[in-house]
């Protein structure tokens, strides 16, 4: 089939839209409620282009024959313009770095003519949707629907009145929200977002004299998806590792010590595959689900109470870190659990909620104080005016900070399963493992599956990402026929979380996956079992894996829950 | 909870169509509340965030309890030209205010799209009653008549 566009004539398929053809030519269009994941919509209404004098918008119009295309004309111009402004009526305050100020820059808008109607906001739970800023794109609502299946939002009311919110207007922690962050996510105005975890402690991480009067010490923990992505935040290609300067850069920021979660992912692995290694040869609470991701956590406590026993028990490598760091760091350096304050640094929303857990305290007080997403910290170093792309390399301190390469995948989907199952390996067969890589598990698929012998035995694995293929594996019955399940909330991973830097797109996200498995790769140590930090601390503190100390510090129980209105 | 759970039967059975299924209800009901909604989304396996958006999209649809007569002024661009605004004022003045309901739980004042009366604005409704060419002593006399 043939078209004409701008006057030119251009092959096409049957069921493409105009903005892929226009971008397969070199054509700008400009989009902004279009995402490459999402299905198109139309309903910004900036992709408007001109097809035989009628305007139509071209994200979501197939190309018909006899189609004659127009993207540049004067009424095209005009017409975005026009919708642009509106849709800016529509906010309060923005940010330079957003994408919806950018487009607006690029359609050369400088004022805006129109006044403002809506008026609301609410802020409630670690997420919060601010209505000073929605632009109504919709792109939240349709990954809370589409992909992850949770559909705790949508447009409400008519009209000029028009928000997205929960139904009834019930706080977001009390809804079936699990906090996976998606929404904040796919937002480009910051309108959905992480609440900043708590003002105050901010603004002593911001200022480390007030917390070096009062004697307390400030130490860092990285998770492992963040170096993948913190780049972007500064301009950086998204296939960049930027550990060395991130290091550099909290170093910068004040923290007294920065470590490695990848140490807590290396003990959480210890610890689950031994506790995995114990339920096939008992026989008993198979299959054995992994606990890592808070938001499944949650959604498993709400939605499937039935799976609880056997969800391992092992706490997720931030709450293990944390639980390290107060009682065993804090005893050898001569600190009071109270005046050491942990900050993680993590790409999720739901880890907030988790850090406030009520469970969560095994000196005391608190394991973790302050959790930041990847953004928050980009933002952090942004107004400290610390030029990260030309900081050196900085180094993690030990003993926290010494990782296997096992811990370096925990965030891509399908690394823990890879970094258990090499801990098991030598286990079940006793000899020492020569093929590190078990590539059957990677991959992008949201539900996979696969078959591994090990020794005498034959392995069931099965992965799911994304919320929407956690429900689908659970739904269908499918999980009762294999032996270890791995479940991440959010699609492609940690990588993928609802803290990382915007845009993300399944493009980038599989840049960050061989990101991390480069990193890899490159490591000398690459079974957690092996690392002489983890044997250490095993060996002067914990004694050994669902041993009694590490029973009470690294494992936790879980319960049925009911979000408060339903 | 019976004349629900008929209805919840009826639409299951029947070719789904959720509008008319939500007209029923509020007939029923007198209001979509909370448990009234989550109870027709857990048995129809529809999204709660989906029936609530679109009980709050339709001014017909009250998502909260509602007086013994509700007052739906309409407010589109005929009615809006030729005095709504006059309309709500004189209504304030008897004491019923925009989106509310009064103490005595008579009346429930609400604002609405167009109801098909452009020639003879400004017009209103009081439940399925539709009154016409409203002046001030004629609401005055209509709201005493309610008393």
């Amino acid at each position: 089939m043939q078209i004409k566009m701008n006057g030119k004539r251009v092959k096409v398929k049957k069921g493409e839209t105009i903005l892929d053809i226009a971008k397969r030519n070199g054509i700008n269009i400009p989009t902004l409620c279009y995402h490459p994941d999402l299905k198109p919509e139309g309903r910004c209404r900036i992709c408007l282009v001109e097809v035989n004098g009628k305007l139509v918008t071209s994200c979501n119009t197939k190309v018909e024959e006899k189609m004659e295309i127009f993207t540049n004309t004067k009424r095209v111009l005009e017409a975005r313009r026009l919708n642009m402004e509106l849709i800016l009526s529509n906010i309060t305050y923005t940010r330079k770095d957003f994408e919806l100020i950018k487009l607006a820059k690029e359609l050369g808008i400088r004022k805006i003519r129109f006044k403002k109607h809506v008026d609301n906001s609410k802020g409630r739970g670690p997420i919060e949707i601010d209505n000073h800023r929605c632009i109504l794109c919709g792109r939240c609502v349709q990954v809370c629907q589409n992909i992850q299946g949770i559909n705790n939002i949508d447009f409400v009311n008519r009209g000029i009145f028009t928000e997205v919110t929960t139904p009834f207007n019930i706080p977001i922690k009390d809804s079936p929200c699990t906090f996976c962050g998606q929404c904040a996510l796919y937002c480009p105005e910051n309108a959905v977002r992480e609440r900043a975890f708590s003002e105050k402690l901010i603004k002593y991480v911001e200022d480390m004299n007030l917390i070096k009067n009062r004697n307390k010490v400030v130490i860092v923990q990285t998770a492992p998806a963040v170096r993948a992505s913190l780049g972007e935040m500064f301009g950086a290609e998204p296939r960049t590792l930027v550990t060395g300067k991130m290091v550099a850069a909290l170093r910068k920021i004040g923290f007294d010590k920065v470590f490695d979660t990848n140490f807590g992912a290396d003990m959480t692995i210890m610890e689950e595959a031994n506790e995995f290694v114990k339920s096939i040869e008992k026989n008993k609470n198979l299959p054995l689900i992994t606990s890592c991701c808070p938001s499944w956590i949650r959604f498993a406590e709400e939605t499937y109470p039935f799976l609880l026993k056997n969800i391992s028990t092992c706490k997720s490598p931030q709450q293990m870190f944390g639980a390290i760091a107060k009682t065993y760091y804090a005893k050898k350096i001569g600190v009071k659990p109270e005046d050491l304050i942990v900050v993680s640094i993590v790409p999720c929303i739901a880890k907030k909620f988790e850090a406030e857990k009520p469970e969560m305290k095994s000196a005391g007080c608190n394991d973790v104080d302050i959790v930041l997403t990847t953004r928050e910290i980009g933002r952090m170093i942004e107004r400290k005016k610390i030029n990260f792309s030309k900081l050196g390399d900085g180094e993690f301190d030990e003993p926290l900070g010494i990782p296997s390469g096992g811990g370096a995948i925990f965030g891509a989907t399908g690394g823990v399963t890879e970094s258990v199952l090499r801990v098991i390996y030598e286990i079940f067969t006793g000899k020492k493992l020569k093929k590190v890589n078990f590539k059957q598990v990677r991959g992008f698929e949201g539900i996979r599956d696969t078959e591994i012998e090990m020794g005498n035995k034959n392995i069931k694995i099965a992965i799911a990402h994304g919320l929407g293929n956690i429900r689908k594996l659970i739904e269908s019955g499918e999980w009762k026929r294999y032996h270890f399940i791995e479940m991440m909330a959010c699609p492609g991973g940690c990588i993928g979380g609802g803290g990382q830097p915007r845009p993300t797109t399944w493009e980038i996200r599989k840049k960050r996956i061989a990101a991390l498995y480069e990193q890899d790769k490159k490591m000398k140590i690459r079974v957690a079992s092996h690392s002489p930090a983890i044997k250490e601390t095993y060996k002067e503190f914990l004694g050994k894996p669902l041993g009694k100390k590490s029973e009470k510090l690294l494992h936790t129980k879980y319960e049925k829950r009911k979000p408060k209105y339903f | 909870m019976k004349k629900l759970n008929l209805l919840i039967l009826k639409y299951k059975k029947e070719e789904f169509n959720l509008l008319s299924l939500l007209e029923e209800t509020v007939k029923v009901k007198g209001f979509l509340s909370f448990e009234t909604l989550n109870y027709i989304s857990k048995n129809l396996k529809i999204p709660l965030a989906k029936l609530y958006g679109m009980a709050s999209f339709y001014s017909f649809l009250p998502t909260a309890k509602t007086g013994k007569y509700v007052i739906r002024v309409c407010n589109s661009p005929s009615c809006y030209l030729n005095g709504s605004q006059e309309v709500l004022e004189t209504l304030k003045k008897v004491g019923i205010g925009v989106g509310k309901t009064t103490k005595n739980g008579k009346f429930t004042l609400e604002l609405t799209s167009c109801i098909g009366c452009c020639d003879s604005p400004p017009a209103m409704m009081i439940n399925n009653k539709v009154y016409k060419n409203l002046d001030k002593t004629k609401i005055r006399n209509i709201i005493k008549g309610l008393k």
